[in-house]
């Protein structure tokens, strides 16, 4: 005699629900992504936000501590700092969001052609990718600006070929996990084409992974960015980077400490931000963590 | 401790684990003894708690979301009640256990000889070479062949059969009052089970060892053990000698285990005998009988309120209200 | 083990030839004709044509790429065509400086993570894991330049416990003050990876069948967690540490900026910003020579710390 009521169902839980429960319990995640949104609005709203034309010199008020006047001091040139900073944030994210999507479009791109084909593609474009990882990606970013000059597109494309080897790792081996699986057999003999498989079927699968690396790697390109910036391949001034600035309080330094470290904080605190919800998201698709307590 | 005492008493054992913040029974009221040189058999399915009955007994419970109460009294000593570095010293020594998974219980770092020889040098004061003596004895003893040279060899470059004789040997390494075996044969070879419990049995004999045999195999139970416990959603439903159980089981749970075995005499048409459902979720455990949701002879007073475990004849122990009543197979 | 030793080395020396390849063409693609550069604007059509053939840019591809290859593995990379110097004498004059810097950061991180990623681990879901989790977090956001300027500004600007610019050698005491600043600037990003890798290796192992079989022998919780997981623990561990070498070396260029240290870095930004193309051939060649040095010393680490390597 069977009694099938007493069996219970394991709970279904969305997606959505899932996310918030992996935030709850990485609540500091919350942090993170309050302080991305404040970022994202600051940087849209920088024209309305800053009190002062970020271009507009002064040398009357030069290197200056925070004021009243001037909230965050001002620069060599009399620069106000917080009008520079709100600028500066709508460059960082450009360019490094620009980046970071193209790397991880490529890269996925790469990854499910090089575990789809197999074979001699597979090993030769994976050698390639290897190697690219092994390669230190600041040096690499550094030398493709330098030589290819250091405009948005350039520094886009730099830092989205740094990041690309990533994404190719990530998006192979579920691909080719998947490949053998039955649907996708089931597809093939219903003579779907490959793209048709690879956007329809694989790449539904790979995308929470392929998010989360997302959001890991933005936090590395925003670094990425500031750092070719200090170094002096950045957007070139007067346009206020964020790098840049810090490169002109590291010259002052002797002078205003601020200037040097302001936007340096600035740099850190959304690159922590950005790790933090990289975090949480990862832990929401962690298979281990769903199951578990 | 008298000749008389046993080696293992437990009274009252209840272990619960939480999980998703809610509280949930996997043993409750679990109440035997195992007594010298005995062998004692835990039968039951996958989540009737007979592994964490001897994890419980080891005390090797996750401390972080279990619970464990009751009364285990180890070598004349309550376990539960001991600080952790007194567990410890009774770990390896008065009790030892060997696990289910040969291949995944042996650290793959360090060499075979060293792990059996720590068995040893936790608990006494002892040098390396005279541990090492003693490990190629005991190596020798588990009848792992040319033991001289496989003492310094790591454990991926030994079969699962013979792994689970370098657990033995680990486990028997201080001579244990009392030796758990928690599914000892089950993920090996069906021609090397037999080999590894032969074994066990020798090795008990010669060191006068108990041994607490937790299995799901009632054909390991019937070679192997004195008496046996047959477990159910974390509940005893039945405790009787080895005979006894076989010859004359009174629970239907039992009965229905019993049944689900093809015996080499048997028929090969008649039909193997399954058991309808699935166990109970411990979070909401049903208000009668554990058993009852499955049970062909269940009456309403079956589903009101849970039967305790009663003597039905010297060492017979039922669970069931109707267990005197010479039940028919449907 | 040699077998593995042999095809280890086959496949570095491979990837070498790949590489030294790799960075004949691309210094050709770059824009720009290098002659014309050297000699500037006003340089006559004879004297370009004539520097052509002294650089040998008149020669056929193949055969360019014929001596550049010979060039190189005789340990001719030729001559900077900024300073004049032999490429290979300046890399070298370098390299000690950011090996140095490389070495020291690495072991401050190690010598901080690892304790700190099993700490964390052990105390799961306790305080100190959540501390250290965030704290780790907070210091791989660091940018390698940011944490440097702090730390210049405090220690040496302000409280003058260090030079500010480190570029002393000579006795052991000068060396210790002038790595100090820029090892600790480095060194808190690499302990906040290996932190963060060490954790999470160790709760894998801790939840390892063969750990409970320790616990089931009586070992204490100290031989537990150090000699049964920790050993285990290990191989992700290295694993990371090699792959994180290379970040290390990347961002020792934003140190040595920022604490005038001499090294690879201010040698390869020199060379960009100059367009000193003999010079940015060499170092490519060595940036690419370290990773495969370091890939293959983290593959030797393993093979030495796991048994079941050795064999293959």
């Amino acid at each position: 005699m069977t009694d099938l009521a007493s069996v219970p169902l394991p709970p279904r839980r969305s997606a959505l629900a899932t996310l918030l429960r992996a935030f709850n319990a990485n609540k500091i995640a919350w942090v993170g992504l309050v302080i991305i949104a404040l970022l994202i609005f600051a940087a849209a709203f920088a024209p309305l936000l800053a009190p002062y034309d970020p271009l507009e010199q002064d040398v009357l008020d030069r290197l200056k501590p925070p004021t009243w006047d001037h909230l965050l001091g001002t620069d060599y040139y009399g620069r106000d700092t917080l009008s520079r900073l709100l600028y500066g944030a709508r460059v960082s994210l450009v360019i490094s969001v620009g980046a970071t999507l193209i790397a991880m479009a490529a890269g996925a791109a790469i990854g499910m052609l090089a575990g789809w084909r197999g074979g001699r593609i597979d090993a030769l474009i994976m050698q390639a990718m290897d190697m690219l990882l092994a390669f230190p990606s600041l040096i690499l970013g550094l030398m493709l600006v330098a030589m290819l000059g250091p405009s948005m597109p350039n520094i886009i494309a730099a830092i989205a070929l740094t990041s690309l080897p990533a994404f190719a790792r990530i998006a192979r081996a579920p691909t080719i996990a998947l490949k053998g699986r039955d649907f996708i057999e089931a597809g093939r003999s219903l003579g779907f084409s490959d793209a048709r498989i690879l956007c329809g079927h694989i790449l539904p699968n790979i995308f929470p992974e392929i998010l989360v690396m997302g959001a890991l790697w933005l936090a590395n390109a925003i670094r990425t960015e500031a750092s070719l910036a200090f170094i002096g391949l950045g957007l070139k001034p007067p346009t206020p980077t964020w790098g840049g600035m810090i490169r002109e309080g590291f010259e002052n330094i002797l002078d205003s400490a601020w200037l040097a470290i302001t936007p340096g904080v600035a740099v850190l605190v959304v690159v922590f931000a950005v790790n933090l919800l990289g975090d949480g998201l990862r832990d929401a698709i962690d298979p281990k963590l769903r199951n578990e307590a | 401790m008298s000749a008389g005492e046993p080696v293992l008493s437990l009274r009252d054992l209840s272990v619960s684990f939480r999980s998703d913040g809610v509280w949930r029974p996997a043993v409750e009221s679990l109440s035997f003894d195992v007594g010298l040189s005995e062998t004692v058999a835990v039968v039951g399915e996958s989540g009737s708690g007979k592994s964490v009955t001897a994890l419980a007994v080891m005390r090797l419970l996750p401390q972080a979301n279990s619970r464990a109460q009751g009364v285990v009294r180890l070598d004349g000593r309550d376990v539960l009640k001991l600080r952790e570095d007194e567990m410890r010293s009774l770990r390896g020594a008065a009790a030892a256990m060997i696990f289910q998974e040969p291949m995944t219980c042996l650290n793959p770092v360090l060499t075979i000889g060293f792990q059996i020889a720590e068995a040893l040098r936790f608990h006494r004061a002892i040098g390396r070479k005279a541990a090492e003596a003693e490990t190629l004895r005991i190596l020798e003893r588990v009848r792992v062949p040319a033991a001289r040279e496989r003492l310094h060899e790591y454990p991926h470059r030994f079969s699962g059969g013979m792994r689970q004789r370098v657990m033995i040997a680990m486990a028997l390494a201080c001579r244990p009052k009392l030796l758990i075996a928690d599914e000892p044969t089950t993920a090996l070879d069906v021609t090397v089970q037999a080999k590894i419990l032969r074994l066990l049995h020798d090795l008990q004999q010669e060191m006068h060892a108990s041994l607490l045999l937790i299995t799901h195999d009632l054909g390991v139970v019937a070679s192997m053990a004195d008496h046996v416990l047959v477990m159910y959603a974390g509940r005893v439903v039945e405790h009787a000698d080895v005979d006894t159980l076989f010859h004359a089981p009174r629970h239907p749970y039992t009965r229905a285990l019993l049944g689900c075995i093809a015996g080499i005499e048997d028929d090969r048409r008649a039909p193997l005998l399954p058991i309808d459902g699935a166990p109970p979720d411990l979070r909401h455990p049903p208000p009668g009988c554990r058993f009852a949701p499955r049970c062909r002879y269940a009456l309403p007073a079956c589903r009101a309120e849970p039967p305790a475990l009663r003597p039905l004849a010297p060492a017979h122990d039922v669970a069931c209200f109707r267990a005197e009543e010479a039940l028919a197979d449907a | 083990m040699t077998a593995f030793l042999i095809r280890r080395i086959a496949l570095a020396v491979a990837t070498l030839f790949a590489v030294l390849t790799f960075v004949f063409v691309v210094v050709r693609i770059l824009p720009g004709d290098p002659a014309q550069l050297i000699l500037g604007d006003q340089a006559s059509r004879e004297a370009i044509e004539a520097l052509h053939v002294r650089l040998g840019l008149d020669q056929p591809i193949l055969l360019q790429y014929a001596s550049f290859l010979g060039n190189a593995l005789s340990g001719d990379w030729g001559v900077s065509m900024v300073t004049g110097q032999p490429v290979l004498a300046e890399v070298l004059n370098v390299l000690p400086w950011t090996i140095d810097l490389t070495l020291v950061s690495l072991a401050l991180g190690l010598a901080l993570g690892v304790p700190l990623g099993v700490w964390a681990a052990v105390r799961r879901n306790r305080l100190v894991d959540y501390v250290v989790r965030v704290a780790s977090l907070a210091g791989l956001s660091f940018p390698a330049f940011v944490s440097a300027i702090i730390l210049l500004f405090l220690f040496a600007i302000e409280l003058r416990w260090f030079p500010v610019i480190s570029a002393r050698k000579g006795s052991l005491q000068a060396w210790t003050q002038s790595i100090t600043l820029p090892a600790v600037s480095l060194g808190l990003n690499s302990a906040a990876y290996i932190t963060r890798v060490t954790r999470s290796a160790m709760l894998e192992v801790l939840s390892e069948d063969y750990v409970r079989t320790a616990r089931a022998k009586g070992a204490p919780q100290r031989i537990v967690i150090w000699r049964h997981a920790l050993r285990n623990a290990l191989m992700p561990i290295i694993t990371v540490a090699g792959l994180y070498v290379s970040t290390l070396i990347g961002n020792s260029v934003l140190t040595e900026i920022v604490f005038s240290r001499p090294g690879l870095g201010k040698l390869i930004v020199g060379a960009l910003n100059q367009r000193d193309y003999t010079m940015l051939e060499g170092m490519m060649v060595i940036y690419t020579l370290a990773v495969v040095v370091v890939n293959l010393l983290s593959d030797l680490a393993y093979g030495f710390v796991d048994p079941r390597v050795k064999l293959v």
